[in-house]
This record gives structure tokens, C-alpha cells and sequence, in this order.
């Protein structure tokens, strides 16, 4: 994304008060106990397996590590994942 | 995220995935839209799930990129449908079943009659169909309120209706009015209700016609309701009261030694049909074309026989199911003594006796006559019994008549 289309969206955001995930494309994160994670405005799946998981965004990628890892549901903009997970990483 | 249950019915594919770089493909298959859940990978494949509706694209693409794609299994409702198509008849006779059962629930079968006592069941029964509800009635062509009100209408004894519809049962509960006893307002005599012996007289009101002793029929006035003033010495100054009878309504008691008898006898020899167990049951259903015999086929087996038929009939048409129960019989013979038949000709007549006296009558003598000789046959005994009863009868009468 052009840098200064993204300054000025922020600007807008933080003027309005609207959240960052609406304007800017920016991940959402839910993650209940450390068995499942929510991520909304995902950009697709770069790599997955069992133990590692790396999830494309709309800058970076996120990186998730654990054990039996799952996606227990793909959809365009949002997806879960099931598992042990040990360490979530954002990547640029 | 879609939910289970409009996986359910949408249908939902299990598929096994096998190449190199499979994110690939999920993310072509992301970006197509097409919904897959349930990523899972064991060593070389991905298993995951992906909807009926979605499948030929996934499989495109899957083919598309050269990747090995095997079906694992099909749920959901469009694949049991093909279940139920195989077995139609299982599915169809569930509906034909619920169908039946709804559709005769929906008839009167039973109608029952309770509560009533002096008006007649089958009065009611007749005026509850005239008004719809007769076994074979359909419940919808009938308003339980509209029905209750038109038979308490047509039934003037009746105080009070309801008709309980439970299932298949109707039951007509009545309350019966309790009318007040009729009073006799005018004029009466007293008189004897039976014939007797006069024990005692008490006269409240009216003019006795009987003296203790007296021997009275039934019908003879007791108390005279016409009353005779007691002619008077005429005395100076004072003129002379009224001679002429007057009416009053006769009151008292009066008591008189009347008589019962009853009448019985018993043979020597007796020749009795009594049931053996042995049974024999012959079952057909009757249709307005052709009878059909469902059960019990050949003829009756047994040389005497008590028949007792039963018939059930359809609501609808002309359809019958009538079973036919035929129990054997055999004549047994018994022999009493003469003391025996003596005693149960005795039983028999004081049974007899009690049926005429009323309960709680004091039965103040009796004896027993043998009227058959011994050497007879048959034993016949009389019992005559003596009581000491009131026997008081109003009786009203027309006020012009006086005789005496």
C-alpha cells in the first residue's frame, strides 16, 4: 500500500475514532487460551503445516508456531486456527 | 463462519489433497470463494472439507495445478436423499402411517353416556347424533359448544351437558334435574295402599272410615277428606253452625297387618347347557362387494353350541368386521334330594318375597306352605309372610263429589 494513502487513512482513522482494522486493512487478532486464534484480514496462507504456520497480511506476515495445527475454517477475509499454539510472530 | 447445521443441508464433501505447495491451491480456492474447513495435515496430504456447491470448482483447480485429489466421503442431506430414495417405501409408509393415524383420530370411534338415571341412555345418544356426534362422526363437522347447548335445549330433564372429546372418546356427562316432589294442594282421601288387617288409626286431618280390626282393600278410603261437622243441640241465642260437609286434605297414620307371599320351586332333575373351554373363532370382513372369510376356515365342530357375534363397523362405507365366536356346550344333568330342592325352593321363593316388600320392613311372622306332593317332580313351596306396615295412600279428588 502507497505510504502516504496510508498516513492520511490514519490520520482519518484516529480523527473519526473508527477502528484500524476497517480503514486500514490492519490484521484483528482473537486469541482464546492458547488453543485457538481468530484472525480477521488475512491476505492468504504463505506456508502450513502441522507445526508452523505462516499467514499472509496486508504488511508482513504473521507467524504462528505450536503443535497440531489446524485451520479449522478458511474464508476470504477471516480464518481459525485450532492447536497448541506456543509463539505468534509478526514478520515484516 | 457458516454453522453445522447448513453444512447439513447443504451438503459437504471430505477430500484428501496430495501435490507439492498445497497452500497454493488454498489459496486459489480462497480467492475463488469457495469455503473449505477442517485443514488438516497428516504427513503428505491435506484433509479438508469443502461444500457440494463448491466441489467442481475446487476440483478444477486441484486438477489445474496437477494435484492428486481423492474423495473421501459425502454427508449431508443431498446424499441421504438418495438413502431415501432407495428405500421409499420405509420413508412412504411413515407418511402413510402418520397420515392413518391422523385421519382416524379425527372420527368419533366410542361415544359413552354417563351421569343420567332416570332419562334414557339412548334418548340421549339419539339426540347427541341428531345434533353430530354419532360414532363414525367427524369431529370438524361438529362444535361441542353448539352441540351442548342444542341437547340441553331438546332435553328439558336435563339440568346440565358437557361433552368431554378426549382422542377418539366422547363422553356426554349429564346432570339431571331434581324436580320437587308434587304436593297435593287440594282435597284428599287417605286410602289403603294394600290390603289388611287395621291395626291402629291416627287421624290428623279428615274423618276416619276404619276402626282398629277393620278388614280393608286396596282402595278403600281410611280417612275421608270430607268432613261431616258433628251435628249440634240447638241452644237459645245461638244459631246453629253450618251442616254441611267440607273438603279438607285427610292426613294421619294408619297401620295395618298386611300379607306377602312368594312363589317358588325347583325341579328334581335339572338339564342345564354349560360351556366347555373348548372355543372356536371364525373372523370375516365384510366389504359392500364381496364377504371374506379371514379366520376359521370349515365348519363348526362341536354338535351344541352358544354363538355370540361381535361387529365392528367402519365410519365410512359399508365395510364390516364381524367375529363370530362359537363356544361348545354340553347339557349336564343334575339330581337333587328332596330336602335339597325344598331348600332351594325355599331360596327361590324368599327371594321372590323380598323383590314385593319394601326394605326395611319388619317382617313380624311367616311361614312356609309346600304345596307339591313328594312324589312330584318338581318341589313348589310358598312363603307368606306377615308385616306391620303403614299403608297410606293420598288420593285426590274432585271437590264436587261427596258421597258417603
Amino acid at each position: 500500500m502507497d505510504k502516504r494513502r496510508e498516513i492520511i487513512s490514519k490520520a482519518v482513522a484516529d480523527l473519526l475514532e473508527i477502528p484500524g482494522d476497517l480503514v486500514l486493512d490492519m490484521p484483528r487478532l482473537t486469541i482464546t487460551g492458547r488453543n485457538e486464534l481468530y484472525l480477521e484480514n488475512h491476505k492468504g496462507i504463505i506456508e502450513y503445516s502441522t507445526v508452523r504456520m505462516r499467514i499472509n497480511l496486508s504488511r508482513g506476515f504473521l507467524e504462528i508456531i505450536g503443535d497440531n495445527l489446524e485451520i479449522q475454517a478458511l474464508m476470504p477475509e477471516e480464518m481459525r486456527v485450532l492447536g497448541d499454539i506456543t509463539s505468534i510472530k509478526y514478520i515484516d | 463462519m457458516a454453522n453445522k447445521f447448513s453444512d447439513q443441508v447443504g451438503g459437504f464433501i471430505s477430500l484428501r489433497l496430495r501435490g507439492n505447495a498445497q497452500e497454493k491451491i488454498i489459496n486459489m480456492a480462497l480467492a475463488r470463494g469457495i469455503y473449505i474447513w477442517d485443514i488438516k495435515r497428516r504427513d503428505d496430504y491435506i484433509y479438508l472439507k469443502v461444500r457440494t456447491s463448491g466441489y467442481e470448482a475446487f476440483k478444477t483447480i486441484a486438477d489445474e495445478q496437477h494435484f492428486e485429489l481423492d474423495v473421501l466421503k459425502r454427508e449431508g442431506l443431498p446424499f441421504y436423499k438418495k438413502i431415501m430414495k432407495r428405500r421409499m417405501g420405509l420413508f412412504g409408509g411413515a407418511v402413510i402411517f402418520i397420515l392413518a393415524l391422523y385421519l382416524m383420530s379425527s372420527f368419533v370411534w366410542f361415544v359413552q353416556v354417563s351421569g343420567n338415571d332416570k332419562v334414557d341412555r339412548n334418548r340421549i345418544l339419539m339426540t347427541a347424533a341428531r345434533y353430530g356426534i354419532y360414532t363414525g362422526a367427524a369431529k370438524w363437522n361438529f362444535s361441542r359448544i353448539e352441540v351442548e347447548e342444542a341437547m340441553l335445549r331438546d332435553l328439558s330433564e336435563i339440568a346440565y351437558i358437557q361433552c368431554d372429546i378426549r382422542g377418539v372418546k366422547v363422553n356426554i356427562r349429564v346432570v339431571e334435574k331434581i324436580r320437587p316432589d308434587l304436593n297435593i294442594t287440594g282435597p284428599c282421601h287417605i286410602v289403603a295402599a294394600r290390603d289388611g288387617v287395621i291395626e291402629e288409626v291416627l287421624v290428623l286431618d279428615g274423618q276416619a272410615n276404619v276402626k282398629a280390626g277393620d278388614v280393608v282393600a286396596k282402595g278403600d278410603i281410611l280417612i275421608s277428606g270430607i268432613v261431616f261437622p258433628p251435628v249440634l243441640q240447638e241452644t237459645e241465642g245461638v244459631p246453629l253452625p253450618s251442616t254441611e260437609p267440607y273438603h279438607v286434605r285427610a292426613r294421619g297414620k294408619v297401620k295395618a297387618r298386611t300379607w306377602y307371599e312368594g312363589y317358588g320351586e325347583c325341579s328334581r332333575k335339572t338339564e342345564e347347557k354349560v360351556l366347555t373351554k373348548k372355543k372356536f373363532n371364525k373372523l370375516y370382513l365384510e366389504t359392500p362387494w364381496k364377504k371374506f372369510l379371514l379366520k376359521g376356515k370349515g365348519d363348526i365342530p362341536f354338535a351344541i353350541y352358544e354363538k355370540k357375534e361381535k361387529v365392528w363397523r367402519s365410519p365410512v362405507g359399508n365395510w364390516t368386521l364381524c367375529l363370530l365366536k362359537i363356544n361348545e356346550q354340553t347339557i349336564e344333568i343334575t339330581e337333587y334330594s328332596e330336602s335339597e330342592a325344598v331348600e332351594i325352593a325355599r331360596e327361590k321363593a324368599q327371594k321372590n318375597l323380598r323383590q314385593d316388600i319394601q326394605p326395611g320392613l319388619k317382617i313380624s311372622d311367616s311361614h312356609i306352605d309346600i304345596l307339591s306332593s313328594p312324589s312330584d317332580s318338581i318341589v313348589r313351596i310358598k312363603v307368606s309372610a306377615e308385616t306391620i306396615e303403614d299403608i297410606c295412600l293420598a288420593q285426590p279428588f274432585d271437590g264436587g263429589e261427596i258421597s258417603n
